[in-house]
């Protein structure tokens, strides 16, 4: 139990946080929920009818889908758009995708690959490609349940002031659904863009702290953020579950200094809740 | 026997099952809450 903990921390931690706040969420969603059918005079409804009603659907579902583009935006984006100095980044001159060699897929794979990094075809493009696909469909589900439930909710409010009801392709160009889709993307923006430019001064400061300390101001390489960016299982789990890592990111852990990069990246998940493990490097998303 | 440091290879090989559970945890979690939140959005229609 102690070693699940240790070793599963953060997203047992962050599990916890998302729990307490959707049933917070609800509560609170639930009191204003009545509130507002006393002040007009409807009957109210108990906290189960609250939790089952399209007005908690697509609260919920409307954060979702936000939280999920903004990954999947910046694994892909993090591949060709560069930011100097911050380790969300990869160096300048590095932008694009990685060769099969630095990729270490293909006929560069080990021993101890998954068996998709060694053939070739669609399977390997998927196991290249896996964190960007599996976080850009979960978006698009995400977005498009919020679609279904927020046009039930639309359509009860019209119906209350007795108008007709919209079909679901017609509730997309209505601004209820944009508004509700836009006023998330912003925050999650702005939020990201923020991310890349706080982390940058941080470490700025870390190397110039380096150099003081007698550390000889050595220039970090930045963190290869697709060499831990992989979804897939690899049999070397047990490695890295040694190293306190995920085993998605554990493609070629006899490599000790991919180990430290690895190691790195997951240091940064801590510190930045949105750094995806290796947010886009190359072809390893 | 012992995995290749410090710690027994039983521990550690809990320790990737318990992250392996924590990953189809949260695959499972997502998952259902897509399909909880459409199928209401549905069910209300």
């Amino acid at each position: 139990m102690r070693a699940f903990v240790r070793h599963n921390s953060l997203s047992v931690a962050f599990l916890a946080l998302f729990l307490a706040a959707l049933v917070f969420q609800a509560i609170a969603g639930h009191a204003d929920f009545n509130e507002e059918q006393d002040r007009h005079g409807d009957p109210t409804i108990s906290l189960l009818r609250y939790v089952t009603s399209s007005e908690f659907g697509v609260g919920v579902m409307e954060n979702w889908q936000s939280e999920y583009l903004q990954f999947t935006l910046f694994i892909l984006l993090t591949v060709w758009l560069l930011q100097r100095g911050s380790p969300e980044s990869k160096e300048l001159g590095k932008a694009g995708r990685e060769s099969d060699e630095e990729q270490k897929v293909g006929e560069h794979a080990d021993a101890r690959s998954p068996r998709w990094a060694r053939v070739r075809g669609i399977r390997r493009t998927i196991y290249e490609n896996s964190l960007l696909l599996v976080m850009g469909a979960i978006w698009l589900a995400t977005w498009l349940a919020q679609s279904i439930t927020g046009a039930t909710e639309y359509n009860s409010e019209r119906l209350d002031h007795q108008q007709d009801a919209v079909s679901w392709a017609e509730y997309l160009t209505r601004p209820d659904f944009w508004e509700r889709t836009l006023q998330n993307w912003q925050s999650e923006f702005l939020a990201v863009g923020s991310m890349a430019m706080l982390r940058w001064c941080d470490r700025t400061c870390e190397r110039r702290q380096g150099r003081r300390a007698g550390g000889g101001g050595r220039r970090r390489e930045a963190a290869p953020a697709a060499l831990a960016a992989r979804l897939v299982w690899s049999r070397s789990g047990r490695e890295a579950a040694r190293h306190g890592l995920s085993h998605r990111s554990s493609a070629r852990p006899h490599h000790r200094r991919l180990e430290r990069y690895r190691l790195r990246a997951r240091q940064a998940v801590c510190a930045a809740r949105f750094r995806p493990a290796g947010g886009g490097r190359g072809r390893g998303h | 026997l012992h995995a290749d440091g410090d710690e027994p290879a039983l521990r550690v090989r809990a320790g990737g099952l318990g992250m392996r559970a924590m990953f189809v945890f949260y695959l499972v979690l997502i998952v259902g809450g897509i399909a909880y939140v459409s199928v209401i959005g549905l069910l209300h229609n």
